[in-house]
């Protein structure tokens, strides 16, 4: 009898303890939601420094607008910018506006800081959105690094750096990191003759497939 | 008589001859059919160019297309042709008065040799620089009136590289000036070749066509990828250097690939070029005057 008694107490545990983790993660993903839900919509100027192998573009002066739920519009000044397609993800409310179950993935150390690592799995079938994975500090409510799969873009990842608006879960430098395609256009097109790329400029090939865009946060107005 | 008068009869000549209008009129005719091309249906060829990077990259394809754009794209596919154009007039210029039977008569003038031919030499520039106007002012300024200004986008293909610079703005006059200039001296090596050749014929179709041939097959060797070409013939054919304008609209970059404004990638390459292309106008002026001193006058 003592036999059945124990593993069954066990698992009982085990699961107490992981209804009761989830219960944890659940309140810290509903804790950081309701932080950004309490911004209505908000204005924000910065800039926008796009890297990849193939384009050499200035840093580019840009407005940021968001506007509750999760619309998110990134506009330049400049006329001329390259936008990377996949940049509104930067709007964690994005990500935060599916049905989604959120799982404990314990903490880990990130920029010198315990994180509590969770990831989001979407209910929906329909969501592009695959898998995220979150790095939540949550003694300030904030998310400071995340990672998102989704179907038709690939992955990208964020990189979020917290100032003066991290009362309002507001970053003020994020970096995204992005998949995309590589770029070859035919010499008959350009009319080139160069044969050889000058020796005086290096090219990290492995910038030709991945990009990465900064975006400084210069000044918000908030609702 | 003095140089001046001596331009100033050259200049007339060439101004009174219908061929010399053909070139405004060609230049006009392309220069129009482009921009009415790209007006009507731009977005194709935007599309084109940037094939792979609309799946990745959102960018006002209208503002891109602007003046300073199409201004690129014209002098790209232009520059190949003005070369002909320029050996209809210099082609002309020894052998159309041979033809005339009006050489013998200005050579029993009290005019030194040289002084005829460096007059006919500098005329023909001037056509030349006159002819690039006309192109700056039709494929620059009204293409900026069609379309507006803005950032300037480079399309490049080097080795096996494809990139796209942007230039800023602010950052493009100075560029095309420099751009005309370098194009001013490499048309001079032409009028020097079309000169040297019409000092052996009796009327001009001759030089006119051999100048065409040569720029052709050059230009068709420069455009090929062959390894033992590239470095054994390409550098001694002056075609590898008349498309070295595009280098003033290759900006330096930071490390972190952002242009530096006012700056080129390899200038020491357009300095090269210049001076290989100087050499080839001088080799070809001091020959040409060698001959044309020693020749005998029977037309």
């Amino acid at each position: 009898m003592n036999n059945v008694k124990i593993p069954t107490l066990l698992a009982i545990s085990a699961l107490f303890v992981l209804h009761a983790s989830a219960q944890d993660v659940n309140s810290l993903i509903k804790k950081v939601k309701n932080k950004l839900d309490n911004i209505k919509k908000y204005e924000a100027t910065g800039t926008m420094k796009t890297s990849i192998a193939y384009l050499k573009i200035p840093i580019a002066k840009v407005k940021i607008q968001y506007k509750k739920p999760n619309e998110l519009a990134i506009k330049s000044n400049n006329g001329v910018t390259f936008l990377p397609k996949s940049v509104d993800a930067i709007s964690l409310q994005k990500i935060f506006s599916n049905d989604f179950t959120a799982i404990d993935g314990g903490t880990e150390k990130v920029k010198q800081k315990i994180l509590r690592v969770v990831r989001l799995l979407p209910t929906s079938q329909q969501s592009n959105i695959v898998l995220s994975t979150l790095y939540i500090n949550e003694a300030d409510l904030v998310v400071e690094k995340s990672s998102t799969t989704t179907k038709d873009e690939g992955t990208y990842e964020m990189d979020l750096q917290y100032g003066k608006y991290i009362q309002f879960g507001l970053p003020d430098r994020v970096t995204f990191t992005f998949n995309a395609k590589d770029y070859k256009i035919p010499k008959g097109l350009t009319l080139d003759f160069d044969n050889v790329y000058p020796k005086n400029q290096k090219i990290d090939k492995t910038m030709l497939n991945k990009g990465k865009a900064e975006i400084v946060f210069q000044q918000y107005a908030i609702n | 008589m003095s140089m001046r008068k001596l331009l100033e009869i050259e200049l007339f000549k060439i101004s009174k001859r219908p061929r010399t209008y053909i070139s405004f009129a060609a230049i006009s005719a392309i220069v129009l059919i482009f921009q009415f091309a790209f007006k009507a249906d731009g977005e194709n060829y935007m599309n084109l160019m940037l094939q792979g990077i609309n799946d990745s990259f959102q960018l006002d394809k209208q503002h891109a297309m602007n003046g300073y754009f199409m201004c690129y794209i014209i002098l790209n596919t232009l520059l190949v042709q003005v070369p002909i154009l320029v050996a209809l007039v210099a082609g002309d210029a020894i052998s159309g008065e041979a033809n005339m039977g009006t050489l013998r008569l200005i050579l029993s003038k009290p005019i030194s040799r040289t002084e005829i031919l460096m007059a006919k030499f500098l005329a023909s520039i001037m056509y030349t620089i006159i002819l690039l106007i006309w192109m700056a002012f039709f494929s620059l300024i009204l293409s900026l009136w069609i379309f507006g200004s803005g950032d300037m986008l480079v399309f490049r293909v080097a080795g096996e590289v494809s990139q796209i610079m942007q230039i800023a703005q602010d950052d493009i006059v100075w560029r095309y000036l420099a751009a005309f200039g370098y194009a001013a001296v490499a048309l001079t090596v032409i009028v020097s070749l079309a000169i040297f050749f019409s000092l052996f014929a009796e009327n001009s179709i001759g030089p006119i066509i051999t100048t065409i041939c040569i720029v052709l097959v050059f230009t068709i060797v420069s455009n090929m990828n062959i390894p033992v070409i590239d470095k054994n013939v390409k550098p001694f054919l002056f075609t590898s250097y008349l498309v070295g304008w595009k280098g003033f609209f290759y900006i330096a970059t930071t490390e972190d690939g952002i242009p530096i404004k006012g700056s080129m990638e390899n200038i020491q390459s357009i300095q090269s070029s210049l001076m290989i292309l100087f050499a080839h106008i001088g080799a070809l002026l001091l020959t040409s005057m060698y001959i044309f001193k020693r020749k005998d006058i029977l037309s």
